[in-house]
């Protein structure tokens, strides 16, 4: 009785959890500074700052995702000026790794403001960390070290989507059921049919050898 | 217990039950080891008195008696590895390009790849580049295809007949044994009337059986480990079952899959010796393990000398009883283990090829480098930082890095929970740390009779870790080794340590601490799923 009880108080936090989740809406991308593919602008083993001007921000955003990629990530500082108004801040710890950065700051006011000055600071680095974006004029690339870097930084625009993601479940699986072998939404079916016997048959074993 | 196949029911008796007393849930008696044979002398260590059987019927009857909580566990593995294999988009797991173009080039050409390029054949790359490959690669603000126009591009270039063997590069898998590739090219041609993702979800399939096996070696170590307290097999079997990161690698073509499930059965076999005896078989199959693994992926060779150690251990001890014949085991244990080492000689030496130039080229890289400033980087790796080590890491830690790899990064290791979830699972994993160590100091009388099995565990352990820190330390890329995949050779350990956390909430209160642990690890891997399916599809 008290491994089903057990069981029982498992799936429930489970499905609690789970809808929770659901309930809660994703972070989505206002604004993205470019289109383009992003190459490598500057590389740092020492701790840094840039700036990138001209930047436009968009009501409501919450995190801020900057084109740095490292094997092991620094601590990042991101401040967001208006002349010399801080508009906003975030700082992501070290030990992140990838081609981008997701900085979450205080959200900001309800209106888009432009233009801004976006800043970064790097430091705690654990290796080299390169920017991304691409090369542009002179004039209007970002600035590092009191210097012109080569081109713009790629930043990314964030804030929690007005739907839940469940509301956005059907498209969830009809997307996931694109680029593979034998595409469709039986994809999503299978992959819910699947981890529905994950349950079924571990509660099942559980119930019948520790009972 | 009672509720295990009568077959099972010889291996599951406790030792202590054999002589007509209880064996407790907990403490000593439960995790008592003294080989069978050696208690029981007038009985044979070998097979050579037994009658003389068809191999089939031999394989057939081991089989049978395997329990089915094994079984199921194995099955749990399969259906895990085949739904993270559904959502992993193509080519989106570690390596995967590589690894797929290894089995490429040999299926297409019969040749082991000439190269560690990454010009891959023109149709995976074609593949690649309609799948959004690169640009979806580390880039979480990237997305695969998702739309039905993308969709029907990506078909029409899958139809058109591409070079698929040559320049012949197979990137970082280029250096690795072919063992698993081979394997790979069975399902590679039983879909190659199909196009390039079919050949691919054919080949994901595959790894998911081996994810299966893993599970399955890993009861039956379990099994042997332990066999004082059968219902801890199904929470360790379940727990191996459940690891997200176990079923992520077995659903991608990657020789990690084999490499997890030769791992687990070597654990498994060395426990059964220590169990049981070095005897003909076990020896054969030990043996037979080593070279598998070390025909599969070169982190196998972590495991080695703590095997070896285990083997010769193993013989000394049995040889009290049994004379020679340990030592005539050890020998063809050895000599199979051996095996594949000899062959890469002998292959080197007729094709003038320099010979072990792995080894040779990784002593050139690190000759500039002192012995002591390669413990301190290692050590950081793992533990904290001692007062005058130069740091390893600004910032963070090892430790904090492996815990972030355990609780979950995903894809090309680009995908992760939330800062908040690594907090909060600090809470679980210390309830599970201390329910451990009060595992481990009741049975503290048991331990010390079965030291010299744990410490050839713990070597086994300590030369994985050993080559994941000499990678980090050789190449210099923090970070760039430390992955949750590479410790999973030891995922038989890691299933005994959630086994033993269960044991540790007593008599009354194991099976209940049990059941949560196989809850705990079942919401892991669900929400870890989709956390997946948010990164890539959301």
């Amino acid at each position: 009785m008290r491994i089903r009880l057990a069981l029982a108080a498992g799936l429930l936090l489970i499905a609690l959890a789970a809808a929770r989740t659901l309930a809660h809406a994703p972070l989505v991308v206002t604004l993205d500074n470019s289109l383009v593919t992003h190459e490598t602008l500057v590389s740092t083993t020492a701790p840094a700052t840039a700036c990138q001007a001209g930047e436009i921000l968009p009501a409501g955003t919450s995190a801020i995702r900057l084109g740095l990629t490292t094997a092991l990530g620094p601590r990042v500082r991101v401040t967001v000026w208006s002349g010399s108004r801080l508009l906003t801040e975030g700082v992501h710890g070290p030990g992140w790794e990838g081609a981008s950065v997701t900085v979450p700051v205080r959200p900001v006011a309800s209106r888009t403001l432009a233009p801004v000055r976006v800043c970064l600071r790097l430091d705690l680095l654990n290796g080299p960390v390169s920017m991304l974006g691409w090369d542009t004029r002179h004039a209007i690339a970002a600035t590092g070290g009191g210097k012109r870097l080569p081109g713009r930084m790629h930043i990314e625009y964030l804030r929690p989507a007005q739907a839940s993601w469940l509301s956005m479940a059907s498209a969830t699986a009809r997307r996931l059921g694109f680029g593979r072998a034998a595409s469709g939404i039986w994809n999503a079916v299978l992959v819910g049919a699947l981890a529905a016997l994950l349950v079924a048959i571990s509660c099942w074993l559980v119930t019948r050898e520790l009972q | 217990m009672n509720r295990h196949d009568a077959r099972d029911a010889s291996a599951s008796k406790p030792p202590i039950a054999r002589n007509g007393t209880t064996a407790p849930a907990m403490g000593a008696n439960a995790l008592a080891g003294k080989p069978l044979a050696h208690r029981r002398r007038d009985l044979p260590t070998g097979e050579s008195r037994r009658p003389i059987r068809r191999p089939w019927r031999a394989v057939r009857e081991a089989l049978r008696r395997i329990p089915l909580a094994a079984w199921t566990c194995a099955l749990l593995a399969v259906v895990n590895a085949v739904g993270w294999s559904v959502i992993s988009p193509p080519f989106q797991l570690p390596d995967e390009p590589s690894h797929f173009a290894y089995v490429q080039h040999l299926a297409e050409t019969g040749h082991l790849p000439s190269s560690n390029g990454e010009h891959y054949p023109q149709a995976e790359e074609v593949a690649m580049s309609y799948l959004l490959q690169t640009q979806v690669r580390f880039s979480q603000e990237n997305h695969p295809i998702s739309t039905p126009a993308e969709q029907q591009q990506l078909e029409s270039e899958l139809d058109v007949p591409y070079s698929r063997s040559q320049p012949g590069d197979a990137g970082v898998a280029a250096s690795q044994p072919p063992l698993y590739y081979a394997l790979e090219t069975i399902p590679y041609a039983l879909a190659s009337g199909g196009t390039l993702l079919d050949q691919l979800a054919l080949m994901r399939l595959l790894s998911a059986l081996f994810g299966g096996l893993t599970a399955l070696f890993a009861f039956m170590f379990l099994r042997e480990a332990l066999p004082g307290t059968p219902w801890v097999w199904t929470v360790g079997g379940l727990g191996v079952a459940l690891t997200p990161a176990l079923a992520m690698m077995s659903g991608a073509v990657n020789p990690d899959a084999l490499l997890f499930a030769v791992s687990s059965a070597l654990f498994y076999c060395l426990a059964r010796a220590f169990r049981r005896g070095l005897t003909r078989r076990i020896a054969i199959a030990i043996g037979a393990t080593i070279a598998i693994g070390c025909m599969t992926k070169l982190t196998f060779l972590g495991l080695v000398p703590g095997a070896v150690l285990a083997l010769v251990a193993l013989a000394v001890r049995d040889a009290r009883a049994s004379g020679r014949t340990a030592y005539r085991s050890l020998a063809v244990a050895l000599a199979l283990a051996a095996a594949p080492a000899c062959l890469y000689l002998i292959d080197n030496a007729l094709s003038g090829k320099t010979t072990l130039n792995v080894l040779s080229g990784t002593l050139t890289a690190t000759g500039h480098r002192s012995i002591p400033g390669a413990i301190a980087y290692i050590w950081q790796i793992y533990l904290p930082r001692l007062p005058d080590m130069t740091p390893t890491f600004h910032g963070t830690s090892g430790e904090a890095i492996w815990f972030e790899q355990l609780v979950g990064k995903y894809g090309w290791l680009d995908t992760t929970f939330p800062a908040w979830v690594v907090k909060v699972a600090l809470f679980p994993a210390a309830i599970l740390a201390l329910l451990f160590a009060r595992a481990l100091v009741a049975s503290r009388g048991a331990l010390r009779l079965r030291l010299v099995e744990i410490l050839i565990y713990l070597v086994m352990a300590l030369g994985v870790l050993a080559i994941i820190g000499i990678d980090e330390y050789i190449h210099r890329i923090p970070n760039e080794y430390m992955q949750f995949r590479y410790v999973l050779p030891l995922v038989a350990l890691m299933g005994a340590a959630l086994a033993l956390a269960a044991r540790g909430a007593g008599r009354r209160w194991g099976p209940v601490a049990g059941a949560l642990i196989v809850m705990l690890l079942l919401a892991h891997d669900l929400f870890s799923q989709l956390l997946v399916i948010s990164r890539y599809y959301g």
